[in-house]
């Protein structure tokens, strides 16, 4: 496994209110990024890179299928969950 | 007039999924959590990959933030909008382990440090002065327009592929292509 994100994506990867922004995007939230983006026109494909990282949609890594089903086995378990659905 | 500077996201057909089965949920069927689980742990997982280079630790924080969500389910009728819950209670783990860690040992410092910046503005010229650290290649990228400087850090320093170029940049191949050509002759006739 290696993460070898550019960090200057990450920082705003790791940005609550722009994950919002992405996410679920309120006026406020929409004004606040798009002033900053005005301002730094520069960090546009960089949030732009963020956000297609937050919807999947850019190299995309998935749990190959046995760790999705071994991970759910352990929570349900913990969770004292008897049978998986 | 509105400018968008970044592509507004749409609601989809698993957002109404996803708010029944979180009803559902709270009531008490252990089936739609089963299937929460289905729907967003790549999510997660393609989200942590970017932020731990730990596959073990990113798992044990996927399987706390589904535990947390079973024992809290009675809370999460205020949730606003579940996929930002999930990331950010990732994000939040995460970090809080991080933290655990460096307190044992200084391993993670690095990590930490990303993990715990919270001013964006701040973090942005901090990063870039540390991206800038080489006067001369710095000097070099200077002379390119920010477009083809953003391109041909993502193609050379950063190795992405075109593809990802593309996506990033919201640009077409032969476009990507031409100006990492056009941004590769400028740097050949300022160092000649």
């Amino acid at each position: 496994m290696s993460a070898v994100t550019d960090k200057r994506v990450i920082s705003i990867l790791v940005n609550d209110e722009f994950i919002n922004y992405v996410m679920n995007p309120t006026i406020s939230l929409i004004e606040k990024w798009e002033d900053l983006f005005r301002m730094h026109p520069e960090q546009i494909p960089i949030a732009n890179e963020a956000r297609l990282i937050l919807l999947s949609r850019l190299n995309k890594k998935t749990l190959p299928h046995h760790e999705v089903l071994e991970l759910k086995a352990r929570i349900f378990e913990k969770c004292g969950i008897s049978s998986l659905n | 007039m509105e400018t968008n500077y970044l592509q507004k996201t749409t609601y989809s057909d698993s957002d109404t999924q996803t708010v029944q089965l979180l009803s559902n949920f709270i009531e008490g069927d252990v089936s739609a959590f089963s299937k929460l689980y289905d729907m967003y742990v790549n999510l997660l997982y393609n989200y942590g990959y970017r932020l731990t280079t730990d596959a073990e630790l990113l798992k044990d924080c996927i399987q706390d933030v589904f535990i947390k969500i079973y024992n809290k389910r009675t809370e999460l009728n205020t949730v606003i909008n579940f996929k930002s819950y999930l990331l950010i209670s990732l994000k939040n783990k995460l970090c809080d382990e991080s933290r655990k860690r460096v307190n044992l040992s200084d391993v993670a410092v690095d990590e930490l440090d990303i993990l715990s910046s919270d001013n964006i503005e701040k973090d942005y010229i901090a990063i870039e002065k540390e991206k800038l650290d080489s006067i001369f290649v710095s000097k070099m990228l200077d002379q390119l327009s920010p477009r083809q400087r953003r391109a041909i850090v993502l193609y050379y320093i950063e190795e992405k592929k075109y593809e990802d170029i593309c996506a990033i940049m919201e640009m077409n191949y032969q476009s990507v292509r031409n100006l990492i050509h056009r941004g590769i002759v400028k740097l050949r006739n300022c160092a000649a």
